[in-house]
């Protein structure tokens, strides 16, 4: 009972999350009367329906993803005034980190993209027991704040203060079972999965604390754009949220996607990045790599340079 | 009492980053080793190599004065080792392990040779991207070693790529003296004994040189402020190229001045107009 109070406390207050569980358990007990009830022909009828319903959505939101020409615009971009996101009501990013090696590349990822704006928010997904990434979420969070941080208003209490959002932004992390734990045999690993997947729906519609709906209304309430460069995790957020966008349980214009591949990727795609190439989950799937581009002709590789390595000038 | 025993037992006592960190007693301190495993996974064969005798005197005959080991699980391991090996074996050579260390960019920028300061010393990695990338953002020499014993081997490709480009030596455990005579011929040709003192990369960084690839996928949440944009990008790059073709315009009339020559700049022109 405490570990059901524990649960829906962090949900937070509006319980999206327990709404899609709910509705999950009356599915699936529906669909085990209906299977007594009905005949095999109804029941073949229903399942076809329902699997042309996801194709069919699967495919619109596939279309819906930029095309790579505009993609490398974007990248190629020669015009410093854009992209401005600082009049936008929200700019909202899901970082997950994976460990070691995937953690240094995001966070150097996340230096490179990094804009003071006060209307930003970063959620960071750590895996639970990494504290080695928390703590250095933690190292970089400090540095942007102490870099950005204002002079204290007089006219104002020191809560008051506090209260204000500097042009750091806000941001807040989400702990996550791991999908799959070293060692751990693969037979067990899809129930694992599932517990992940489980909490990842928590952690891709809970509201942050700092951006009430009271004050920035929905604005907040899912992240625009979901960052991954390669750990399991990452594949199995970004499913959860491609399934959430299928069933219209998210916005068709939130929950973006963007795979990074390791730099360490330089001849062969990770078993995560032929993932997220065969489900064509990704709306853009990028390479650190030119070579990798001839690899995979035609598959939408982006190709935007070396943003998880620092590499200083030769000589 | 060997002066490795002193070391390790330093180590033991106190947080990794021990005193012995902050520089030698001496003005100019000798070439320093710091080899890491990384944070992972372990790799003994790796820590096995760099407690041989032979390793030891290879390091001894190019100046290095120190050696420092993140030994991850095999800290144990590795000190027995040390342990086992007479002073004639260590060549004077300062040995220094610990198993993690949460500042690894502090052991790491001890390696860089600054001029007035110190000379290069060498990294030698195991083949993570986290650590390469770190070492050579402050432009230590570094030696990273494959570890074959991870899925598919897939170290390996970025460290032969490194190599291909002159960014790293390719270390082969059974070699490794081979590859620290070949860093230390390097050294001198990159000059990095004499860089100027560490400057952290700015942050935030400048406008230009930003990823804005996230940016840009925010903007697709908001269709109608894509749109403006991605108008305002077209004609701040068409702005852009027309100045840059008038100036070559300019240049051609400017060196030419022949009727021809502006006869092909006003079929641009009305090349710039069809599109």
């Amino acid at each position: 009972m405490e570990q059901i109070r524990e649960m829906l406390h962090e949900f937070g207050p509006d319980r999206f999350a327990t709404y899609v569980y709910a509705g999950l358990g009356g599915i699936a007990v529906v669909s085990v009367v209906a299977f007594f009830l009905l005949s095999w022909s109804w029941i073949v009828a229903i399942i076809n329906v329902f699997l042309g319903f996801v194709v069919w959505r699967h495919l619109t939101l596939q279309s819906s993803h930029p095309p790579l020409s505009t993609g490398r615009r974007w990248i190629s971009r020669r015009e410093p005034r854009v992209p401005n996101t600082s009049n936008l009501p929200a700019v909202y990013y899901l970082y997950i980190l994976g460990s070691g090696g995937h953690t240094s590349e995001m966070l150097e990822t996340i230096r490179r993209k990094f804009i003071p704006q006060t209307n930003a928010h970063r959620r960071y997904l750590v895996s639970h027991g990494d504290d080695d990434s928390l703590r250095r979420v933690a190292q970089l969070e400090t540095r942007i704040f102490n870099c950005l941080r204002p002079s204290p208003n007089p006219d104002l209490t020191p809560a008051q203060n506090e209260e204000i959002i500097t042009p750091a932004g806000t941001h807040d992390a989400f702990l996550i079972p791991r999908a799959r734990r070293v060692h751990q045999p693969l037979l067990t690993a899809p129930f694992s999965s599932l517990r992940t997947a489980i909490h990842a729906i928590n952690a891709l519609t809970r509201e942050p604390n700092d951006r009430p709906a009271s004050r920035y209304h929905a604005h907040f309430k899912y992240p625009h754009v979901i960052i991954t460069n390669g750990p399991a995790t990452g594949f199995i957020v970004c499913l959860v949220a491609h399934l959430l966008k299928i069933f219209y349980l998210a916005p068709q214009n939130r929950l973006k996607m963007v795979y990074i591949e390791s730099w360490a990727r330089s001849r062969s795609l990770s078993l995560t990045g032929r993932l997220f190439l065969w489900t064509g989950l990704a709306d853009s799937f990028c390479v650190q790599h030119e070579g990798l581009l001839k690899r995979y002709p035609g598959r939408g590789l982006l190709f935007v340079g070396k943003v998880a390595a620092r590499l200083a000038p030769p000589g | 009492m060997n002066p490795v025993d002193a070391a390790v037992d330093g180590s033991q006592a106190s947080d990794p980053r021990g005193d012995r960190l902050g520089g030698g007693a001496s003005p100019v301190p000798g070439r320093r080793c710091f080899v890491t495993i990384g944070a992972t996974a372990g790799f003994r064969s790796l820590v096995e190599e760099v407690s041989t005798p032979a390793f030891l005197a290879c390091l001894a005959a190019h100046e290095f004065t120190s050696l420092e080991v993140q030994c991850g699980p095999d800290l144990a391991f590795f000190e027995q080792r040390v342990a086992s090996l007479s002073d004639e074996e260590m060549c004077g050579v300062l040995v220094h392990a610990f198993d993690y260390t949460g500042d690894m960019h502090a052991h790491i920028l001890l390696c860089r040779g600054e001029a007035g300061a110190r000379p290069a010393g060498c990294v030698i990695s195991h083949g993570g991207t986290g650590t390469i990338g770190e070492v050579l953002g402050v432009a230590a020499p570094l030696i990273a070693v494959a570890n074959p014993t991870l899925m598919d081997n897939h170290q390996l490709e970025l460290v032969e790529d490194l190599e291909e480009q002159n960014l790293v030596v390719h270390g082969q455990i059974g070699s490794l003296p081979a590859a620290i005579h070949r860093i230390v011929q390097l050294i001198p040709q990159g000059t990095l004994d004499d860089l100027p003192p560490y400057q952290p990369p700015p942050f935030p960084v400048a406008a230009a040189d930003r990823f804005t690839l996230f940016d840009w996928m925010v903007l697709t949440c908001y269709p109608e402020e894509l749109a403006a944009q991605t108008r305002a990008l077209d004609l701040g790059e068409s702005a852009a190229e027309s100045a840059a073709h008038q100036q070559q315009q300019q240049q051609q009339q400017h060196l030419v001045g022949t009727e021809s020559a502006r006869a092909s700049s006003r079929e641009d022109d009305a090349l710039l107009q069809l599109d």
